[in-house]
């Protein structure tokens, strides 16, 4: 069924051998150059001719590397506990200018996963601070966006430290703002700053 | 031709070299950093579903084909001086029969192949088919290997491409028989698609007569295309981590 006689027609006068293996050599020699002045530095930060240093190709590579994969998976780490863990949700409604505050008290390597949805956009910061601090000013701050924010985030944290671990947010739009928490997780006890005197909010055991 | 006219034609062929390896250039920009891979939200795609998802997979497939520069490639080289439409659907056709064949086998039968080293063979079939139509095997070795065997048997290779990538995600094999023909359905429909367009630019370009003097000039940029898609694929397997 395959004929050798089936092979197309109509094509250039027949080129020398000289032309064809000149075509294959400047082939041959611009792919090789292509490649190890660009794509190789740029993709694999292999750089032999120092070409990718100097268009700054290289930086390329080292971002690809950097890139967490998505695929990857942590070392598995299992953290068994004494008690049930906690569950607890939370809705707010923010007038403009309004900011709120909520803390869960949590000990060192403790777990908790989070989700908070929003109407619109809250300037926060995710925040914490220690039992034992050295000033009482001192807090860690693990994310905080007060120049676009956000309207929703979602994640999983281990605390650092024994102390509170929660949010700051502050609807910094002209529209009053909803907003919904919920959390699980190896916490005993909320908190809730809006203001005035901080708010003891209950936490319910998972079932 | 006098002298004059022929050194204006000299010109204008020095500077479709320069266009043709631009567009090249261009070309394999997106095809080095993409070629052969289901983008990061496909990949999210085929590791979360489960079951049958006929539209998702074709849509991938059809995807795949028409963004796969490689595959491209190499179907340009290869209907680049079929003229008859018969001859263009018997050599395509020789080619999905290669390619479904080696992504079902090799999907489906979990045959495993280095990715890297299935790809520098894909890169390697556009060099070989550039090389074969600027006459290189007729002057070289005095006769034409036979072009549908040629073509069968890259099929083969590319469909186990296709395998390759698509086995590095964990599929479900929750209705995998049937995605694995959708998404080969779908690469036949990309193909038809990216075909068409390649058939009505190379159509037109026949009717000018500067086809046939640029057409030498076309398959050393196609090779060098090939050796691109080779070199990268071979790097990629002495230096990927």
């Amino acid at each position: 069924m395959i004929q050798e006689k089936d092979i197309p027609i109509a094509k250039f006068a027949a080129p020398s051998k000289r032309a064809i293996a000149k075509a294959t050599v400047v082939a041959a020699a611009i792919a090789a150059v292509l490649l190890f002045a660009a794509i190789l530095p740029a993709e694999y930060g292999y750089d032999p001719l120092h070409t990718g240093a100097a268009l700054g190709l290289t930086e390329l590579s080292k971002a690809t590397a950097a890139k967490p994969d998505p695929s990857a998976v942590p070392a598995t780490t299992n953290t068994p506990q004494p008690k049930i863990y906690k569950v607890d949700s939370e809705d707010f409604l923010l007038t403009p200018g309004q900011s709120v505050e909520l803390k869960y008290h949590m000990q060192k390597g403790a777990v908790m996963v989070y989700s908070w949805k929003a109407s619109a956009k809250l300037m926060f910061e995710f925040h914490g601070e220690p039992d034992q601090k050295p000033n009482p000013d001192y807090y860690d701050s693990y994310e905080l966006d007060d120049k676009v924010g956000k309207d929703q985030a979602h994640g999983s944290f281990t605390a650092p430290s024994t102390g509170i671990h929660g949010w700051f947010w502050q609807n910094k739009t002209d529209q009053r703002v909803e907003m919904h928490l919920a959390t699980a997780g190896f916490y005993d006890s909320a908190k809730m700053f809006a203001g005035g005197d901080p708010e003891d909010m209950p936490v319910e055991d998972a079932k | 031709m006098d002298g004059h006219k022929l050194q204006k034609y000299m010109v204008k062929d020095k500077i479709f070299v320069v266009v043709a390896l631009l567009a090249v250039a261009i070309l394999l920009q997106p095809a080095v950093a993409s070629a052969h891979n289901v983008s990061r939200n496909d990949a999210k795609f085929v590791q979360a579903n489960q079951g049958r998802a006929m539209g998702p997979f074709m849509y991938l497939g059809a995807k795949h084909m028409v963004t796969g520069y490689d595959h491209l490639l190499f179907l340009v080289g290869v209907i680049f001086f079929l003229y008859r439409l018969k001859d263009v659907v018997q050599y395509v056709s020789l080619f999905t029969i290669g390619h479904s064949v080696t992504l079902l086998v090799g999907v489906l039968g979990g045959v495993h192949a280095n990715s890297y080293i299935i790809d520098a063979i894909i890169g390697l079939s556009v060099v070989y088919k550039a090389f074969d139509n600027i006459d290189g095997f007729k002057r070289f070795l005095g006769f034409q290997p036979n072009t549908k065997w040629a073509v069968l048997i890259f099929g083969l290779f590319h469909g186990f491409g296709l395998a390759t990538k698509l086995q590095e995600f964990a599929l479900s094999q929750n209705g995998l028989v049937t995605n694995i023909v959708s998404f080969n359905v779908g690469v036949e429909i990309g193909q038809v698609l990216a075909l068409t367009a390649v058939l009505i630019v190379l159509s037109y370009w026949r009717t000018r007569d500067g086809f046939l003097r640029h057409a030498f000039v076309t398959n050393t940029a196609l090779m060098t295309g090939g050796f691109i898609l080779t070199g990268y694929q071979l790097a990629g397997y002495f230096l990927a981590v």
